[in-house]
């Protein structure tokens, strides 16, 4: 356990700059906002000089301010003036336009003046017109901007010529793939604002990452940015707690269930009375952890048939001691109040309090403890966000759901069932406790996770390091080119003969009022050269993807033709298919045919499939009938002992792309064969298993017969070199070897390219992609892999990695580009890890650890691949042959990643 | 890496609209004139005849040609002359009528971004219907065309505008175009009249749809051979564009001309055809669809005199025995409820009276005959009856006059209009009866335009 205490700190306030209005003060000052932040000025001062501007300080530092406050003072200036809000989600957008609905409210000056509204797919027709035509400022989402507002920007007019301002929240949730779709969208803006005669101004907001600048201006494709990344406001203590769940079993390794240990926590936080947030990195450990909790609390277990047993339920024991820690006494703020509360256990029943359950208290936890994540309806995040503000809701478990700015009033502590992943999302969510400059509290629990391990290793790791970088790749061409088609469509591109800008009427005009013609959007994409920009275009006409036209005066263009939008084919979050609805089917009743839920499509056949289990916030239905078709899933609800958990079955096949040139180095016994290729993956979910709750064992079976899912998609591949081959000489190891370095190669990617490791997957096959393919084994849910597919790795063995998106996003390809970089990262996180013996972290939870096969078969049990073996130890080992089987995939690992760096080209390019 | 570089490791064929496209040629850029523009003249008397376009310089008057078109689909029929067409329109509703062009575009869609490809105009000139067709021949042209087109029609002035549902689909979107290109389509905001307004009223629910060809076809007798499917033409453009010397592209580009050229000359016909229906609608259900026509375009008198004309003399014979049909009563409510507004009591009165005769429980007639006697003829307790009467019975209605009954006694002075008849016990005859009657009812009919076809009418008096 780490515990570390970041002190309060005091503000710092400035005056208004003098240009802004007396009015917009006192719309702030009826809020409670007197005098800005420094920090807030030096952004206003930044704006009036005509620069961009990115903010890029902590949670709660009052960033919405330097956004709110330009805006209605442009709209003070000049009624015709607009400005559009970008929020990677609805509910922020909803949340946003309330703000500012309520900063001009009534009995401010400002009544009547400033029109807000939101443009998003929930807003109903007529409200989108009056928006369009009306509304000053306009909150919308990227897919709503991609989808309806550029695609039609003609009906845009009005408001895109009158565009002063854009302001893009979150700025940090746009990175890797999703971020690159959004830096279309963005240049795609820029091209249609220059069509209607404006040029916004950018306002961006970030949570704390490396590089806000850089990402601000990959994003965007604008340079003049100023980065306000200090902040000003006032922030209280804060008490940030890593929690490593104990080892079980010292022989294995095996760590108690994190999902365990954070409901012991939230216990200690709900009787202690700290409001707490609860992050779970699934949506299935929030509905688990939610319902868990609400029946420890109405001390009532299975629906409410058996009321808590005497000392059956071990996990409501505290998992930990918390030492008194000197001076705690002294301390303030819930990590103190929690530690003070040392005596009680949680809120279990005591023994002689046993007895008929409550039925009031079921009514009461239901309202105490609640869960949020996506997927549930609009309306009812609403109503919880709400009891959270009203201080109704006590705890609330969640996905990332509630990670990004929604308001949701003061939080105590925020525990984190898991590392987030990174460090930015670990500091974002931890952001979400103490917004009011009180105490706050994070409570990290750790899981067996390599990611999470490596941070109980290195808790510095955490605090040292600065947060990651967030990366966009505009120009990945899976992602540019279905973007271009979508700018030819909104306005053709055009290259001239000489210099002259093609004579159409729009730049006829510009044209006559002698304006330089600044870079317009003819032939205009970002930052692109433009001789690039028409090789690239050239390029595209080609091969079909657009239309080349030669004027009768000699010059280029380029349209996209088809009858329909091309920006419907595109997502920009990966996936095009309709989503399933769950509809409640009770017939004869008032619920009957109710909405209740969304699943996103690759998630219809876990959860949907008929006799699944549906937990929604604790209540539990059970799925009749699933309209493939219509994407409806129809669910009564029932009260199930279990729940279920959907198998799934991967085939992939490996398809022949390019391997690296290496004819300089044939023959050389440490070359790695490595290359990019296709996967081609089928996931096929043959069947459902029964667990029962809290204690997950497996109480039965049923088949699935749904469709199965194809994906295509790009990979990377790596083949285990000769040399080491030689020195894995049974093809036991080899299998071993490879299924623990693939492992540590996808995490070490995720973590190195930003992005989440279910963004990736690797498979196992023996040797390289042909043009018929290669079968491969991928893990599912640390599946273990068949004796057919170990058989399969040892011929030789071949790591293969690949995007799990449709059509891929250059992720494979970059981690195979960054070559020998790549493998020295990976090998120094899997020599960073403390275990000596090979724990799930570093060698993976796929190797084979079968003792017989592994020591005594080959006769090598007691030698320690590491060197000598102290006569202690020794005998330690030759009573366990499975710990020996651990030191050798664990040596194994090394020698094998040690291998692929050094057989590894150097990175062919950064990026 | 240059972003041609990475283009290259670009794989077209994985995803997106490309995949089932087959790859053709990559298309050489084109020069040459950006779009074309045809004139034809059509007689507007019926003669087989074809001839190639003629030049728009000197049409050559030459009666009873006509250009060959889908086939010769069209070449029997008559064309309005041009004061009938200006009556017509103005029967219809027209704002001013005189000179009217006809417009009709064919578009790559119908998505926002779509494009009009093929607009087509039609106006009178020499005693003929004078067809122009401007034609997109390269998509960067597209501005020069509007402008060309728009100087044309800012010409013809027309008075109005007429169309075929050009109110929210063709001038919106040439308007849009017109304004991406930075031109002034003020000229598209003049007066305008839309035929599928009335053609809807006029026929929805008694064909499948309201299509042009459709209604050609049972309005004017005129059934298009080898017409391309509306649905078929947005793709015809592309695939041209991507293929422009590819003879079935051509073709079918030259067929998407004719469709437009074909829709344009049927519109004069029909407008007139749909005035003469307002005219003579032929049988009830038509009155009261022309009726409600004229009542929404602002010929309120003209409609209510026309259903009247029909309801009327039908009531005054089926007096005392129950309804007929559904249709007849669905009518009298309506004009009842128009009498009503226009003041005229006594004509709304009789016929909710009728109404609630023919059908004593009939909810409906009995609210409205029960309203008038208690507010108008101050007859509580014939009201009280009516109201009583009803299938479903308002409470509050009879407990009000059950109050004002109660409060004047059994003084109550005789209503000025002599008593309420009894309702004749009501029969449940005829609705039963009604098919083996239907022979009765119906009549064979000549066509009004001459054509061999026939059609049943409702025989108003039974």
């Amino acid at each position: 356990m780490t515990v570390r205490r970041v002190p309060a700190r005091a503000g710092i306030h400035a005056d208004w700059p003098a240009w802004i209005d007396p009015r917009v003060r006192e719309c702030f000052a009826a809020r409670g906002v007197d005098r800005p932040y420094q920090h807030q000025v030096r952004g206003l001062e930044a704006l009036a000089e005509g620069r961009d501007l990115v903010l890029a300080t902590a949670t709660a530092s009052g960033k919405s301010l330097c956004y709110q406050a330009p805006v209605l003072q442009a709209v003070v200036d000049d009624p015709a003036a607009r400005a559009l809000f970008l929020f990677p989600t609805k509910a922020l957008a909803r949340d946003q336009v309330e703000a500012l609905r309520a900063l001009v409210g009534p009995e401010t000056p400002l009544a009547g003046c400033v029109g807000a509204g939101t443009y998003d797919g929930d807003t109903p027709p007529d409200q989108r017109r009056a928006a369009r035509a009306r509304a000053q400022v306009i909150a919308t989402n990227p897919d709503m901007l991609h989808r309806a507002v550029l695609p039609h920007h003609d009906r845009w007019a009005g408001f895109l010529s009158g565009l002063r301002y854009v302001v893009i929240d979150e700025l940090h949730s746009y990175r890797g793939v999703f971020g690159s779709h959004v830096a279309n969208v963005l240049r795609r803006l820029w091209r249609v604002c220059s069509f209607h005669g404006s040029r916004p101004q950018l306002i961006t907001c970030s949570a704390t990452i490396a590089n806000p600048r850089e990402l601000a201006e990959g994003l965007c494709a604008r340079r003049e940015f100023e980065i306000i990344d200090e902040s000003t406001a006032p922030v209280g203590p804060r008490d940030f707690v890593i929690l490593n769940p104990a080892v079980v079993d010292p022989l294995t390794g095996v760590r108690r269930d994190y999902l365990k240990v954070t409901r012991a926590v939230l216990a200690r936080m709900r009787a202690a009375e700290v409001t707490t947030l609860a992050f779970c990195r699934t949506r299935k450990a929030v509905e688990l952890l939610t319902r868990y909790l609400r029946e420890d609390e109405a001390g009532v277990r299975e629906g409410g048939r058996s009321p808590l047993g005497a000392g059956g339920d071990r996990a409501g024991a505290p998992p930990m001691k918390m030492k008194q820690k000197p001076g705690a006494a002294r301390a303030v703020g819930p990590w103190a109040r929690l530690q003070q509360s040392h005596g009680r256990s949680g809120f279990r029943r005591e023994p002689e309090q046993q007895g008929p359950v409550d039925a009031g208290a079921v009514e009461r936890a239901r309202r105490s403890i609640r869960g949020y994540r996506g997927g549930y309806l609009p309306e009812h995040r609403r109503e919880i966000e709400d009891a959270l503000r009203r201080g109704e809701a006590k705890i609330v478990t969640s996905t990332n759901a509630l990670e990004l700015g929604m308001d949701i009033g003061g939080l105590d502590a925020v525990v984190l069932a898991g590392y987030p992943g990174t460090r930015a999302a670990t500091w974002q969510r931890s952001g979400r406790a103490g917004r009011r400059n009180s105490a706050a509290l994070t409570v990290l629990v750790l899981s067996s996770r390599p990611l999470d391990q490596f941070v109980a290793a290195a808790p510095e790791f955490l605090f040292a390091e600065p947060p990651e970088h967030a990366r966009v790749d505009p120009e990945n061409p899976e992602i540019l080119v279905p973007h271009l088609r979508c700018a030819a469509y909104e306005l053709p591109f055009g290259f001239p003969v000489s210099k002259r800008v093609i004579p159409a009427a729009p730049d006829e005009t510009l044209a006559d009022h002698g304006q330089p013609p600044a870079p317009s959007w003819w032939c205009a994409w970002g930052e692109v050269e433009e001789s690039e920009l028409a090789g690239a275009l050239d390029y595209l006409a080609e091969h079909g993807a657009l239309l080349r036209e030669q004027d009768p005066d000699g010059g280029l263009r380029y349209y996209a033709i088809g009858s329909s939008f091309p920006a419907d084919a595109v997502d920009l979050r990966g996936s095009i298919e309709e989503n399933f609805t769950v509809v409640e089917d009770a017939l004869g009743r008032a619920e009957h045919g109710r909405i209740l839920a969304e699943v996103d499509f690759e998630d219809g056949p876990l959860y949907l499939h008929p006799g699944a289990i549906y937990p929604l916030e604790g209540r539990t239905f059970e799925v009749r009938r699933l309209d493939w078709d219509a994407r409806k899933a129809y669910v009564r609800e029932v009260r199930a002992s279990y729940y279920t958990e959907a198998v799934c079955k991967l085939r992939v096949r490996m398809l022949e792309g390019s391997a690296d040139n290496t004819e300089h180095r044939r023959g050389d016994p440490r070359a790695v064969l490595a290359g990019t290729g296709y996967a081609h993956v089928v996931r096929a979910v043959p069947g459902f298993k029964k667990l029962r709750f809290r204690s997950h064992e497996n109480v039965g079976f049923g088949p699935i017969k749904l469709p199965d899912l194809e994906l295509h998609t790009v990979a990377a591949f790596w083949g285990l070199p000769d040399a080491l081959l030689a020195q894995l000489g049974d093809p036991y190891r080899r299998s071993n070897a490879a299924l623990a370095a693939a492992h540590a190669i996808h995490h070490v990617a995720a973590m190195v390219l930003m992005c989440e490791p279910g963004d990736l997957r690797h498979a196992v096959a023996s040797g390289p992609p042909g043009p018929e393919g290669v079968a491969a084994w991928a893990p599912v849910g640390g599946g273990k892999p068949t004796a057919e597919a170990r058989l399969e790795a040892s011929g030789r063995p071949t790591i293969y990695l690949y995007d799990d998106l449709p059509g891929g996003a250059g992720l494979a390809t970059r981690v195979h580009a960054l070559g020998r970089d790549f493998f020295a990262h990976v090998l120094a996180v899997a020599q960073g890890c403390g275990c000596a013996n090979g724990c799930p972290t570093c060698i993976g939870t796929e190797v084979a650890l079968d003792p017989l096969a592994a020591g005594a078969g080959r006769g090598a049990g007691i030698l320690d691949p590491a060197g000598v073996v102290s006569e202690a130890e020794r005998e330690r080992l030759e009573s366990s042959p499975e710990l020996v089987a651990r030191r050798h995939a664990r040596a194994d690992l090394l020698a094998t990643l040690e291998a692929l760096r050094e057989g590894s080209e150097a990175a062919s390019w950064s990026g | 890496m240059t972003l041609l570089g990475r283009l290259g490791h670009h794989d077209f064929g994985s995803r997106g609209a490309e995949r089932a496209r087959p790859r053709e040629r990559p298309p050489k850029a084109r020069a040459g004139p950006g779009f074309t523009v045809e004139i034809h003249d059509w007689s507007l008397a019926p003669r087989a005849g074809s001839r190639a376009p003629l030049p728009f310089a000197a049409p050559r008057v030459d009666p009873g040609r006509r250009p060959k078109l889908l086939d010769g689909s069209l070449d029997r029929l008559t064309l309005p002359s041009r004061a009938e067409l200006d009556a017509a329109l103005a029967e219809l509703g027209a704002p001013a009528s005189d000179g009217a062009v006809f417009l009709d575009t064919e578009t790559t869609g119908l998505a926002g971004g779509a494009l009009a490809f093929v607009i087509g105009l039609a106006w009178y000139a020499d005693g003929r219907l004078r067809v122009g067709q401007w034609t997109l021949a390269r998509l960067g042209a597209e501005a020069e065309m509007l402008a060309d087109l728009l100087a044309r029609l800012a010409e013809l002035r027309p008075a109005p505008l007429a169309s075929f549902n050009g109110a929210s689909f063709d001038l919106p979107l040439l308007r849009l175009r017109a304004q991406r290109h930075g031109l002034d389509g003020g000229v598209l905001a003049g007066p305008h009249l839309d035929l599928l307004t009335g053609a809807r009223r006029m026929w929805r629910g008694r064909l499948p749809d309201c299509r042009l060809a459709t209604l050609e076809r049972a309005a004017l007798a005129v059934d298009r051979r080898n017409d391309i499917p509306s649905a078929e033409i947005p793709a015809v453009f592309e695939d041209w564009l991507r293929a422009p010397e590819d003879a079935r592209a051509q073709r079918r580009l030259r067929a998407v001309c004719e469709h437009n050229h074909a829709d344009l000359v049927s519109l004069p016909a029909l407008a007139r055809h749909l005035a003469g229906l307002l005219r003579e609608p032929g049988d009830l259900d038509r009155a009261h669809r022309a009726a409600r026509h004229l009542q929404r375009s602002g010929a309120e008198a003209r409609g209510r005199e026309l259903l009247a004309a029909w309801v009327e003399p039908a009531i005054a014979q089926t007096q005392g025995s129950s309804a007929l049909a559904g249709g007849l009563r669905a009518a009298a409510f309506e004009l009842a409820s128009w009498h009503r507004r226009a003041g005229e009591l006594e004509r709304a009165a009789s016929l909710w009276r009728w109404l609630w005769r023919s059908d004593p429980r009939d909810p409906q007639a009995c609210e409205a005959w029960a309203k008038h006697l208690e507010h108008r003829r101050r007859a509580v307790a014939e009201a009280l009856r009516v109201a009583r009467s009803s299938r479903i019975p308002c409470p509050r209605r009879i407990a009000r006059l059950e109050r004002k009954l109660a409060q004047a006694g059994p003084s109550e002075p005789e209503p000025e209009a002599g008593r309420v008849d009894d309702p004749p016990t009501p029969t449940l005859e005829p609705r039963a009866a009604a098919p083996s009657r239907r022979g009765d009812l119906l009549q064979v009919v000549d066509h009004p335009e001459g054509g061999a076809r026939m059609r049943y009418r409702l025989l108003r008096s039974v």
